[in-house]
């Protein structure tokens, strides 16, 4: 299959940019990181282009991921977004959505991995590969997040 | 899909698409914004180059007033110039120049890349700089590198504009266009590229391969810069020339690039097998513990567990060099011996240990006054935390 060009690329990477950045705005609930990522995977585009421009918002969120995985991964396993500060105005508009409410309840990794399953459309092979971890444990992960969140719909029901 | 899945579906399609994306002209990551990891990363390099500068001048003076060798100490006190009172600093002698003794030696090693699968013919005292940790397994697409040093491990200084000396390095990177070793080559890919270069193909460590004559060398052999691919990735062997380059350095340089060669799979997996286990995972409150019982009871050999191999000393808004470890603790110890009193502060950190980097403060304390410094302590293989360097607050 052809590499991409570098004007396919740029073209490709603008279409998508929208939808990825705001992916990652909901799993970092950090704008700037989101950013960040993002002219990271766009950089990492240019220097070694995907194989081949099909879910090419998969490959970008996978990458823009892997660039703050530091961040996703290690500093962040556990803890809770409501437990972070952050004076990023773009994380309290995500607060006010309804959805931002239900991912409050989440870990920043939980919040990654259901971003990329309900808002991305990425398969759960795809999210493990992106995160490094095993597909059950993102199986187990969507699970556990969907219940969470039903807890609180229902306590808001 | 359940149904109730499809509403989240809808529910965060409904919700993410009211989150503002930046303006079109921020898309692109040029120009980038730093994070403040990077700010301070660059912070002290910069710092690195104003110390450099003066550490060379200093040298430099030394060498008009045909000064004998000077060895500086980590006491504060110990230089007359504060933007490099906060190291150990490099051995310097009266010759003008910072680097030890290059090597003419015809004692000769082999060095064997476990994860990069070269092999290179290492002259005493020439070996991997203690600064450039061998590449075990190489990861993802980023180019990586080992890097050839001719002094021995102890006399190794470095500093953020490079070493005084001339070095070998080897670089690998992943090559998924499959170019050819003449494109590499001509599209100064890894290495860059200089006016007038010339281009030629030829066979390399019994492969096709290309390589680019290298200007400001000495007379007698000529140096090369070597493109050759192997596996999917290019291999480029590069003699990084400065010009206090001898002949006879020159010669070695030229012996060892010619040495290059490909491991067979039974010698890379030998190499692999002569690894070391990882040392445990430190977390950085040991470490800080550690420093500051060591540094309260001037026990230079508990501190030599915590030090890196490679430590650095920088200022703020200044420059920095690294040294080696035995030498920095050798200009410890005779600074203790000098009345030296070392105070830390192990807590708190300035820095979030999640980005892999913290500091620590400290006191230097000797005859000629106080310094405060930072100690920096950083996440190295198998999350084990290190004492990496100083930086000295002015």
């Amino acid at each position: 299959m052809p590499q991409l060009t570098v004007e396919r690329w740029e073209e490709l990477y603008d279409r998508a940019f929208p939808q990825v950045y705001r992916a990652l705005v909901a799993a970092t609930f950090d704008r700037e990181r989101a950013l960040d990522g993002l002219h990271d995977a766009f950089e990492e585009g240019l220097r070694h282009p995907p194989a081949d421009d099909r879910n090419l918002e998969g490959w970008l969120y996978r990458v823009a991921l892997r660039k703050t995985r530091r961040g996703l991964l290690r500093s962040l396993r556990e803890t809770r977004m409501t437990e972070r500060a952050s004076d990023d105005p773009t994380a309290a508009v995500v607060h006010r959505l309804e959805v931002g409410r239900l991912l409050e309840l989440l870990t920043e990794r939980q919040r990654a991995i259901v971003v990329a399953h309900y808002y991305l459309g990425l398969s759960q092979q795809e999210i493990a590969e992106a995160l490094g971890v095993r597909r059950g444990t993102v199986s187990a992960t969507v699970s556990q997040s969907l219940a969470r969140m039903r807890e609180r719909g229902a306590e808001h029901a | 899909m359940r149904d109730e899945d499809k509403d989240l579906v809808h529910l965060f399609v409904r919700d993410l698409d009211e989150i503002a994306v930046p303006a079109r002209d921020q898309w692109r990551p040029a120009p980038r914004k730093e994070s403040q990891l990077m700010k301070n990363s660059r912070y002290v390099l910069y710092a690195s180059a104003v110390v450099a500068v003066l550490v060379l001048a200093l040298i430099a003076g030394f060498g008009l007033r045909g000064g004998n060798l000077v060895a500086a100490s980590p006491s504060p006190s110990a230089t007359t110039n504060t933007s490099t009172t906060s190291s150990p600093t490099a051995t310097t002698t009266s010759s003008g120049t910072p680097a030890p003794s290059q090597s003419t030696s015809s004692a000769s090693g082999r060095y064997a890349s476990p994860g990069l699968g070269y092999s290179i013919e290492t002259p005493s005292p020439w070996h991997r700089s203690t600064c450039s940790t061998a590449i075990v397994a190489q990861q993802g697409a980023n180019p990586v590198g080992e890097i050839f040093v001719p002094v021995s491990a102890r006399d190794e200084t470095g500093s953020d504009i490079g070493t005084a000396y001339s070095t070998l390095r080897v670089f690998v990177e992943a090559n998924p266009q499959g170019l050819s070793p003449r494109q590499w080559a001509e599209q100064g890919k890894t290495v860059g590229g200089q006016a007038g270069e010339r281009v030629e193909e030829i066979v390399y460590a019994d492969r096709a391969a290309a390589r680019k004559s290298i200007p400001l060398t000495a007379p007698g052999a000529a140096l090369y810069r070597y493109f050759v691919a192997n596996g999917g990735r290019m291999y480029v062997v590069d003699p990084d020339v400065r010009p206090s380059l001898d002949a006879a350095t020159q010669q070695t340089m030229v012996r060892m690039v010619e040495s290059f060669r490909f491991l067979t799979e039974a010698e890379q997996a030998a190499a692999r097998a002569a690894v070391p286990s990882p040392l445990p995972s430190r977390t950085p409150e040991q470490v800080a513990d550690g420093l500051a019982a060591a540094l309260a009871a001037k026990n230079v050999d508990a501190l030599a567990g915590f030090l890196s191999p490679c430590p650095f000393t920088a200022g703020e808004n200044a420059g920095g060099i690294t040294v080696s470890r035995e030498k920095y603790l050798d200009d410890l110890r005779a600074g203790f011996a000098a009345g030296l009193v070392v105070t830390v502060r192990a807590r708190p950190f300035d820095g979030d240990p999640a980005s892999g980097s913290v500091t620590i403060a400290s006191t230097w304390q000797d005859s000629r006054g106080t310094k405060d410094r930072k100690l920096v302590l950083s996440r190295g293989e198998n999350d084990r935390w290190q004492w990496v360097g100083t930086i000295e607050r002015f």
